[in-house]
């Protein structure tokens, strides 16, 4: 029996806003316990919400984002449950009327097409304190500092497809969100989780089958694992002639398999009624207008444009593009006179691989673009090497000097003087007797290493192109 | 006793320098101190800070002009208010021991307006109830005889003035918890429109119905006393935006070309004769001050006390889900987490509460919520459209406040229907979110009435935001009395 | 409708622990309550606009000033000092509250 899978995700992302959702406490992750809270946050008796208007706005921006419906009115509702990390015993989330419906998402499918399924819903609701488990001992801890802390419920419409493309989904999640300003969507800081739910149905039914939901992702590898272990779980039981129950599992990575945290008899009631604290909030035109403007370029499409504006080639263009900050360096780059195809290999190249040994974003340099256009410059006119344009890049970004200034402080001139790359090339000629006879005998794979050698000689500060030429000039005539 | 005894006597001496506060506060309590081994309405006391806090405004001397509203005033507060540092306790087990963290932004109105808070008042356990009986402290008394409660669930507050101990104090109103203590105590009690009065601080019961409000001996400081706490306030979502209260100085204006509407659903069976007989001549009388009074209709009014009991104990099942003893309060420690929870919940509510929060909880649960919480709003809608229409045609609309001229201590505790009754004219104003007030319009005819004559309140409604007319007209009512309305106990307390 | 189980159900959802004798005294009142309160079942189910704004009445009305106030501009102000968060109760250690220990 054929099956395939329905998939469908959860996604909570914490927005980022400097104060909470519902109270002005500091909006913060890693601080000392219990130190980020205050009479409303906590639950306190007579404590009252108001609605944070940056998170409102953000949420708008990214149901937009996401292409959604944003609601001309929508309605906070209470969720009630008792549960420690939850001071309210309800949490304030929208159930019946939410922000935004009817979005979508693209995404790589699992045959490297483009896919796009739909986003049902994405709403405003608050996030709950945390609990530390302490091992062996019979108590749990309790820290409120994340209590109140505004989040982006966005679920998706189920789709027929595969585990693969859930974490494809949710890396395309990930980058939109970033991208809109809206979360860090940093999954190990907590600003994006993840359940994910599945069901199996034979191949061309219609009807959907039983769906069980995996709880505890903390990666979007394990939201793949796990999805692929119910897939087989799954497939086995209806296989053996079983039935799927419904239930909620928890996804145990040490060990790779899910476990039944909740069944369906022990399913919550949550009561739902709408929340008596808040008025029903309103976003008419104008409102939507102004977030519309906060709306960035879709990754997707400024990708395309990249290549289609500046000629910058596919493979560059997607680096560029992956952070948005990146994408907008490059721009500004180019608008400060940086010729944009080297720029474009210069920024997706070195200055990428820096960042990269740094650990850090591109905003964290102090790299402005008239020093990048400069640098640019000097790579395009051919004074100044690729490999030496390296070597100056952590100085340059350290000391904050002036490109040509370090150049010449440095030393790391490109050597272009024809007579001195003669006599390098002469030089290594005399020295690299067998090589030099192989490319004069027509091998040419071997004019690298000899350019390599000149390279080397020089500290990298020779002009390769002309180093190439004199080889091929001396000895093949 | 001379002197000053309204509280804007109080403040007007005491911003003239003709009065200090520290003397104003000491005679508080000392009239405290007399009656309060009769009436039991003070959960606490701290005389000590009252004095320290008096001594301070003494030293300050009077604000300048235009400020102190309150200045001097002493004023006890329902016990359900949060004051930073003093136990509140909600009339509950729960909450024995707890001391906010913050002030509630009346309190702080209070203060900044020269006001000396003396204690916090008794009352029904999470303001559920209308005998104060509910209170896990103690049973407070009507100080016009100790054998009857003096309403509830703001029993305490109402007491206290209607003893002459305070000339106000802050109660809470939900279904009538301020009006009908004030009504069987002798005293004015005014619940505001919904919006005008923050709430934050206000440990929440029904939060679409919650609302602070004076109880005070006369209407002039019920006035006053909403002046000073009322008022947009950014920290409450409810709270009417650009609300600034502006009712003292038409409170003299006369109700002469005031149109009265009399419900019909709200005059008839179940209320006490003397009830109706007193309310009908207090109409008698306030057409004689020129006003025209006509009957109208609230057609949906029997639904009214369902549909707020169904949606305020649904609201109020949420709203005390926060007491589990993990941040604060009672916790009775179990062998498991859910069995703290159920343990603390269980013993640190009492049996009134527990009934409401199960109620509250049914009405809300999956295959119930259609059937009650649904209709329950819907019948709210339907009775506020009839206030809607009846305001088309009249100006105010007056009613009694209590159907009952007096509940004995003990007489209705068993049984709950009969003491949801005792909101049966109250609960409408409160499902509609109008400004209410309770004045007391006459005594009860001595005769046949084992507990003396006692007081009996007129409602006065109007519809949102006209809580100017509402307390102008119940000024117009109070100097019209034929008699003057004071209980044994304060009449004891003048002679002292 | 009201039956031992369904109240025994209630109890659970609203965490409260009740003993056999509260169970069946609730179940009683539960139910005489309940059958009074049966009287708004008598009320149509038409269905109504707006259900947005459903449970406060006056701010149905002041719809158009919703947002005026109602909104909160993201500004940070000082939390409670830990001391006073962990104040009123005795269970507490290294600035956490302390629970039973909840099993995931």
């Amino acid at each position: 029996m054929e099956y395939e899978s329905i998939i469908g995700l959860e996604v909570h992302v914490q927005m980022k806003t400097s104060s909470k959702l519902f109270c002005s406490c500091r909006a913060a992750f890693g601080r000392e316990p219990n130190s980020l809270a205050c009479p409303v946050c906590s639950g306190q008796p007579g404590a009252l919400p108001v609605l944070n208007e940056e998170a409102f706005r953000l949420a708008i921006v990214a149901a937009l984002a996401l292409g959604c419906t944003v609601a001309e009115q929508n309605r906070f509702d209470r969720k009630n449950y008792f549960y420690p990390d939850l001071p309210k015993g309800y949490q304030i989330s929208q159930f019946a009327y939410p922000l935004a419906t009817k979005g979508s998402i693209e995404f790589e499918g699992a045959d490297g097409g483009p896919r796009r399924i739909g986003i049902e819903r994405v709403h405003i609701e608050e996030d709950a304190g945390k609990i530390i488990h302490k091992a062996d001992s019979g108590q749990s801890l309790v820290d409120l500092n994340r209590a109140g802390i505004p989040l982006l419920e966005i679920v998706s419409e189920p789709w027929a497809g595969t585990p693969a493309e859930a974490r494809a989904c949710l890396e395309s999640l990930r980058q939109l969100m970033r991208y809109a300003g809206i979360s860090d969507c940093d999954m190990e800081k907590g600003s994006l989780r993840c359940d994910a739910n599945l069901s199996l149905r034979p191949r061309a039914h219609t009807a959907l089958g039983t769906r069980t939901e995996v709880k505890n992702l903390n990666s979007f590898r394990n939201v793949e694992k796990a999805l692929l272990f119910e897939e087989a779980r799954q497939k086995r039981i209806l296989n053996g002639g079983g039935s799927i129950e419904q239930e909620t599992r928890l996804w145990r990575d040490a060990d790779g398999v899910t476990l039944v945290m909740r069944t369906k008899e022990e399913a919550r009631d949550y009561r739902y009624f709408p929340e008596p604290d808040l008025p029903a909030f309103t976003v008419d035109e104008r409102l939507l207008a102004e977030c519309a403007s906060r709306l960035p370029e879709k990754p997707g499409d400024k990708r395309r444009r990249l290549i289609g504006a500046y000629g910058v080639s596919e493979y560059d263009a997607r680096l560029l593009t992956a952070d948005r900050n990146m994408a907008d360096y490059f721009e500004a780059c180019v608008a400060a006179g940086a010729d944009p195809a080297a720029i474009a290999k210069w920024i997706a190249g070195p200055l990428l691989e820096e960042l990269n040994r740094r650990g850090c974003a591109i905003g964290a340099l102090g790299l402005g673009p008239s020093a990048r256009a400069g640098l640019a410059a000097l790579v395009a006119s051919g004074e100044l090497s690729r490999l030496s344009a390296t070597r100056l890049l952590p100085r340059l970004i350290d000391s904050g000097e002036e490109p040509a200034d370090l150049v010449s402080a440095m030393g790391l001139g490109q050597i272009s003087d024809e007579g001195a790359i003669e006599e390098m090339v002469r030089h290594t000629v005399a020295a690299r007797r067998a090589m030099a006879e192989e490319y004069r005998r027509g091998k040419d794979s071997v004019l690298n290493a000899l350019v390599g050698e000149v390279m080397k000689a020089s500290q990298g500060k020779a002009n390769p192109q002309k180093v190439r030429n004199l080889f091929r000039r001396i000895l093949r005539p | 006793m001379n002197g000053p005894r309204t509280a804007a006597q109080i403040a007007g001496a005491c911003r003239r320098g003709a009065l200090s506060p520290l003397s104003a506060t000491r005679d508080a309590l000392r009239r405290l101190d007399h009656v309060e081994g009769t009436i039991d309405a003070l959960v606490h006391v701290d005389s000590e800070r009252a004095l320290d806090r008096a001594a301070q405004l003494a030293k300050n001397g009077p604000p300048a002009s235009g400020e102190g509203l309150l200045f001097g005033v002493p004023i006890a507060v329902k016990d359900n208010i949060c004051i930073e540092g003093v136990p509140t306790t909600c009339g509950s087990r729960m909450l024995a021991g707890y001391r906010p963290p913050y002030n509630a932004t009346v309190v702080e109105r209070i203060l900044s307006e020269g006001g000396i808070i003396v204690g916090t008042a008794n009352m029904d356990e999470f303001a559920m109830g209308s005998t104060t009986e509910t209170s896990a402290w103690k049973r407070t008394r009507n100080p016009w005889s100790p054998e009857l409660s003096p309403g509830g669930s703001s029993g305490g507050s109402a007491a206290l003035v209607g003893s002459g101990a305070l000339p106000a104090a802050l109660g809470s109103d939900t279904g009538g918890s301020i009006r009908q203590p004030a009504a069987l105590c002798g005293a004015v009690g005014f619940k505001p429109t919904y919006g005008t009065v923050s709430r934050y601080g206000l440990v929440a019961f029904g939060s679409s119905f919650d609302q602070i409000g004076p109880l005070s001996a006369t209407v002039g400081d019920g006035a006053l006393l909403f002046q000073a706490i009322g008022g947009f306030d950014r920290r409450d979502s409810t709270s009417i935006p650009g609300f600034v209260p502006d009712v003292i100085a038409g409170l003299d204006d006369g109700i002469d070309t005031i149109r009265i509407g009399v419900p019909r659903e709200l005059m008839g069976e179940g209320i006490d004769r003397a009830v109706v007989d007193a309310v009908r001549a207090s109409l008698e009388r306030i057409e004689k001050l020129g006003a025209s009074v006509v009957p109208i209709d609230l057609p949906h009014a029997e639904y009214a006390l369902c549909a707020y009991y169904v949606a305020a104990m649904s609201e109020a099942s949420s709203n005390l889900a926060r007491f589990d003893g993990v941040r604060y309060g009672l916790r009775e420690e179990r062998e498991s987490m859910a069995r703290t929870y159920a343990a603390t919940r269980n013993g640190g509510f009492g049996r009134e509460v527990k009934m409401r929060i199960m109620l509250g909880t049914f009405a809300l649960s999956a295959g119930y919520f259609d059937d009650w919480y649904a209709k329950a709003l819907r019948a709210r809608r339907l009775v506020a459209a009839d206030f809607e229409k009846a305001f088309q045609e009249v100006d105010l609309v007056v009613a009694p406040t209590s159907p009952l001229l007096s509940i004995g201590i003990g007489e209705k505790i068993d049984d709950p229907l009969a003491m949801y009754h005792c909101d049966a004219l109250t609960v409408p104003a409160s499902l509609a979110g109008l400004p209410a007030l309770s004045v007391p319009c006459a005594l009860s005819p001595s005769k046949g009435s084992p507990c003396g004559r006692l007081p009996i309140g007129l409602q006065i409604m109007g519809p949102p935001l006209a809580d100017a007319l509402v307390l102008r007209a119940g000024h117009a009512v109070e100097l019209t009395r034929p008699e003057k309305i004071v209980s044994p106990l304060a009449k004891d307390l003048e002679e002292v | 409708m009201i039956d031992h189980k369904e109240i025994v159900n209630i109890a659970n959802l609203a965490s409260l622990d009740l003993d056999d004798e509260e169970v069946t005294l609730y179940a009683s009142r539960l139910r005489r309550i309940l059958a009074f309160f049966q009287k708004i079942s008598d009320l149509d189910d038409e269905n109504e606009e707006g259900d947005a704004d459903r449970g406060n009445p006056l701010l149905c009305k002041e719809r158009d000033l919703c947002h005026e106030g109602r909104l909160r501009p993201d500004r940070i102000e000082p939390s409670l000092p830990p001391g006073a968060l962990l104040a009123n109760t005795e269970f507490s250690a290294d600035g956490f509250f302390v629970v039973k220990k909840v099993i995931e």
